[in-house]
């Protein structure tokens, strides 16, 4: 039979959790910017909660990233992080693209056109 | 007639006489029977004594053999399966010949039950073992599917995100499981690994258990790069959840398994799993140093391991013995429990490549020598704390400034030359993105490149040349607007 490309990684993300996430909150969308507020990580955060603080000591970050940094599944990112906010050592803020915008009037680039620029740098190669 | 009384006195006499002689004659044959009938007597008693004695030596002839088959036989059985059930002797030691026959019965038995037991092991181990190689094979496949999930599953619900963890943590037990019996049956750990980091390694094995949420790991090491040759680090990771596992199963529930990660003088480090639980009978402690030395291994069977087969220990010995790590049990904890310690010898060990990041999820990692972005920023002006990016973020009024800010926070965000040299290898970001642009950026063809540009170029005077000829309508139509 096929052995294919399946082959056990060695830290699975589930670790993250070592089995006691249950936020209250969880709005969090993937987009939702993270801040540190600063508090420092308890002795029953986990190292992948520390390991998320530690990233988030500068500056603020979307989940997505965080996710992205940490290799981890976004949905873990968000599972941890509303812990973190729980624990009250992280603020969520807007999600980024609108905290970007230079105000609230600025258009941004429609979809379609970033679609064009997309097709058209794809095409380049 | 004178002759008449003479006659009849000689004959008489005659008569007489032989009367005397028959009568001596008599006599003496009558004392020879009687002889004779004493010789008779003696021999039929002497006789009478040999048909006692030969029936005695039947009677014990029989009992030896009704012993030999209803005691010595069932025993000598049970003996080759455990030594714990002794043979009892013959009855009759004194027959030296039935005693002699007796035991070569029990030697032939014990040697072709023996035989007959090796046989039915090892075709129990070659099934088993093949099973788990198939099952493991698919086992890895639903693992890859499920991680797929988690990666997608962006925004799901919680629960159903927790959800896709779960399986995915039962799939690693069942993964478990199935590699222990394979490496007890004499498969291989199933994977081939490159360097990892002992910290992960240790993770790893933690995350295979039910129950990891109780296992405290802490690194000691003085170097947090200590990584383990890639030919062992799927084996130790097997091992050390054996043992790690062994300890949650032998503690209760709300007792925390301490794992302690420590390098001594001589370059070998030790992983050491204590658990406060109730700690092991003499029993178990010496059946257990018998498996985890591996010195046996290869006449270890299935059914000495017990009902249903006790395979954590066998697997450890064996991994121990062939890879060349070491593994101590029964020392007491400190905590009162179990002490068990693996020590990998230095040629196992290996320092990480610069440019391999440790997991986040890795044991140790929030050691003093913490992430390496965290000791980076030492300049004052590259360490931001909250208050300081709010300010930045908040004046850097453009966007663009503000979403280099926050997208390099792994490290000194303008690179700080002083200490770029060390840290530069150590910024994630750099090195994701180098990665994923090696992938395609390695076959690039001159010649395709060249036609691409030639192509961009021919576009770009085409339409200079459209905006030339052609009427202004567009731009001013533009302007109007």
């Amino acid at each position: 039979m096929s052995r294919g490309p399946a082959r056990r990684r060695m830290v699975p993300s589930y670790l993250a959790a070592q089995g006691g996430v249950t936020p209250t909150v969880f709005s969090l969308q993937p987009l939702t910017a993270l801040r540190a507020t600063g508090l420092p990580p308890g002795p029953a955060h986990t190292p992948g909660q520390q390991r998320l603080l530690d990233l988030l000591s500068g500056g603020a970050l979307s989940v997505s990233e965080t996710a992205a940094y940490l290799d981890l599944p976004v949905s873990m990112c968000r599972l941890l992080a509303a812990q973190l906010i729980d624990d009250g050592c992280l603020r969520a803020e807007v999600p980024l693209p609108d905290a970007l915008a230079p105000d609230e009037t600025a258009p941004r680039p429609s979809a379609g056109l970033l679609k064009e620029v997309l097709n058209g740098l794809l095409s380049l190669r | 007639m004178s002759s008449i009384p003479e006659t009849a006195a000689g004959i008489l006499g005659g008569t007489t006489l032989v009367g005397a002689a028959g009568a001596a004659l008599l006599a003496r044959s009558r004392s020879a029977l009687r002889g004779r009938l004493r010789e008779r007597t003696a021999e039929l008693s002497r006789s009478e004594l040999d048909v006692g004695s030969a029936q005695a030596k039947y009677a014990q002839l029989l009992a030896e053999l009704r012993h030999l088959v209803t005691n010595r036989l069932p025993a000598q059985v049970q003996n080759v399966e455990s030594s714990r059930f002794p043979v009892p002797g013959p009855l009759h030691p004194d027959l030296a010949e039935a005693a002699e026959l007796g035991q070569s019965v029990l030697d032939l038995l014990a040697g072709s039950v023996e035989k007959s037991r090796r046989r039915v092991d090892a075709s129990a181990q070659a099934a088993l073992r093949g099973a788990s190689t198939d099952i493991q094979a698919l086992l890895f496949q639903l693992q890859t599917r499920i991680t797929e999930l988690q990666m997608k599953a962006e925004s799901v619900e919680p629960d159903i995100a927790r959800v896709f963890f779960e399986m995915d943590h039962l799939n690693e037990q069942v993964a478990r499981r199935v590699q222990r019996a394979a490496i007890v049956c004499g498969g291989w750990p199933g994977m081939v690994r490159p360097d990892t980091f002992l910290s992960e390694v240790v993770s790893g094995a933690q995350s295979r258990l039910a129950g990891y949420e109780r296992i405290k790991v802490t690194s000691q090491l003085p170097d947090p790069r200590t990584g383990v040759a890639g030919r062992v680090a799927e084996p130790l990771a097997v091992a050390l959840g054996e043992l790690m596992a062994n300890a949650l199963e032998h503690s209760r529930d709300d007792l925390e398994v301490q794992v302690a990660l420590m390098q001594g003088d001589s370059g070998t480090v030790s992983v050491v799993v204590d658990d406060a639980g109730t700690g092991m009978t003499p029993e178990a402690i010496r059946r257990g140093r018998r498996l985890v030395s591996g010195e046996d291994r290869e006449d270890l069977l299935l059914t000495e391991l017990g009902d249903p087969p006790a395979l954590g220990f066998a697997a450890c010995g064996r991994l121990a013995a062939d890879h060349g790590f070491r593994i101590e049990i029964g020392q007491v904890s400190p905590y009162g429990g179990t002490r068990a310690v693996v020590s990998i010898p230095p040629d196992l060990l290996t320092e990480m490549d610069e440019e391999e990041q440790m997991s986040a999820l890795a044991a140790g990692t929030a050691a003093p020598p913490r992430s390496p972005h965290v000791t980076a920023p030492a300049g004052p002006e590259d360490f931001a704390g909250p208050g300081a990016r709010e300010d930045g973020g908040e004046s850097a009024g453009s966007p663009a400034a503000a979403s280099s800010a926050p997208a390099e926070p792994a490290s000194s965000s303008e690179p700080a030359p002083p200490a770029d040299a060390n840290d530069l290898p150590q910024r994630r970001r750099r090195n994701r993105a180098a990665q994923e642009a090696a992938a395609p950026a390695r076959p690039v063809d001159p010649d395709r490149a060249a036609a691409v540009w030639d192509q961009f170029q021919q576009g770009v005077r085409s339409g200079r040349s459209d905006g030339e000829d052609g009427d202004n309508s567009e731009n001013s139509g533009e302007d109007e607007k």
